[in-house]
């Protein structure tokens, strides 16, 4: 399973670097990534995207887009954010919002399973969901920039509408 | 066109499920949905609901949304534990997130998956079907833990975070 792993794996990076995206890989724990890098030069990705393979069970397989978007926010920041993101991941189809408290650490991720699809059914729907995972995990960035600057607090954004349009 | 095709796929979906679940039906909105109903294992008053909606989007995609009806009548008063509790095991669940509708008071488990219009619909429903298999899988372990936090004495008490 870790040799189809790796060349699923190595497709995606042909693939992406085909694309014109900047990568590099390392391990998460055990587990080849693909890291596809935040360039400021362009707006393809707002935050790194690190690309991994998982078995959701035995016979299955998913491939994990993961976004991180803020990192080491202090606890009160984090609660006031965390707060906010029932009500955002609940304007999404594709992926979640999500947070590791205790590392004030928020991302965005959009995980899918590879069984039936063909090879090039595999490219073309994670090249189709990471057009779509940047723009949403950008506009989730521009919903809780304000809080974490100072500028707003939880309840003037939650009384504002939350709308983020994934298509 | 598209709603065309597209409930003939939902139909054949639904046939081929027919043997697992109480009933399945096809709901004609813009888009069509296919929706059906297995019992729930941990509460036997409702049904578990599921729905597959088929829409098309950019670029001669196909977007399934995918949706189970994980419990319904939540308590206004466990709204933010039930919130926080998503939150842990969406952090886990590998396909899938859990959400609570506050205003219908339901807790769902849904999942978005886009696919090339070309793909073969054999391959897509192996898809579907398997996705739906594991969401599924988290909605009945989930679910007996948030069954268990509000009404207590589970008949099925796994109640860890291992999605």
């Amino acid at each position: 399973m870790k040799e189809q792993d790796e060349k699923l794996l190595e497709r995606l990076e042909a693939f992406f670097e085909n694309l014109g995206l900047s990568y590099k890989k390392d391990t998460i724990g055990e587990k080849p990534a693909l890291i596809l890098t935040y360039d400021p030069e362009d707006d393809q990705l707002p935050g790194d995207c690190t690309i991994t393979i998982c078995h959701p069970g035995e016979d299955f397989t998913a491939i994990q887009m993961l976004i991180s978007i803020f990192v080491e926010l202090d606890e009160k920041t984090t609660a006031d954010a965390a707060s906010l993101l029932p009500v955002m991941n609940s304007a999404l189809s594709i992926g979640h919002f999500g947070v590791i408290r205790d590392e004030g650490y928020f991302y965005y991720n959009y995980s899918f399973l590879t069984n039936g699809m063909s090879d090039e059914g595999v490219l073309i729907s994670a090249a189709a969901a990471l057009s779509i995972i940047s723009d949403t995990a950008a506009e989730g960035i521009d919903i809780l920039l304000p809080l974490i600057n100072g500028e707003k607090d939880v309840d003037e954004i939650r009384n504002e509408d939350i709308v983020i349009a994934q298509f | 066109m598209f709603n065309e095709g597209a409930k003939k796929f939902l139909e054949d979906l639904g046939s081929a499920l027919s043997e697992q679940v109480i009933r399945w039906y096809i709901v004609e909105d813009e888009y069509p949905t296919l929706i059906f109903e297995k019992p729930s294992v941990f509460d036997k008053t409702e049904n578990m609901v599921f729905a597959v909606t088929m829409s098309p989007v950019e670029d001669e995609m196909i977007l399934f949304d995918l949706l189970i009806t994980v419990m319904s009548h939540i308590p206004e008063e466990c709204f933010g534990e039930i919130h926080r509790l998503s939150e842990d095991v969406n952090n886990a669940c590998m396909i899938g997130k859990f959400l609570l509708f506050e205003d219908m008071a339901d807790l769902v488990c849904s999942h978005g998956i886009i696919f090339d219009a070309a793909s073969p619909a054999g391959e897509t429903a192996v898809n579907i079907m398997s996705s739906l298999g594991i969401m599924e899988f988290y909605a009945i372990k989930f679910g007996a833990r948030v069954y268990e936090k509000l009404y207590g004495d589970p008949e099925n008490d796994e109640n860890d975070n291992d999605m």
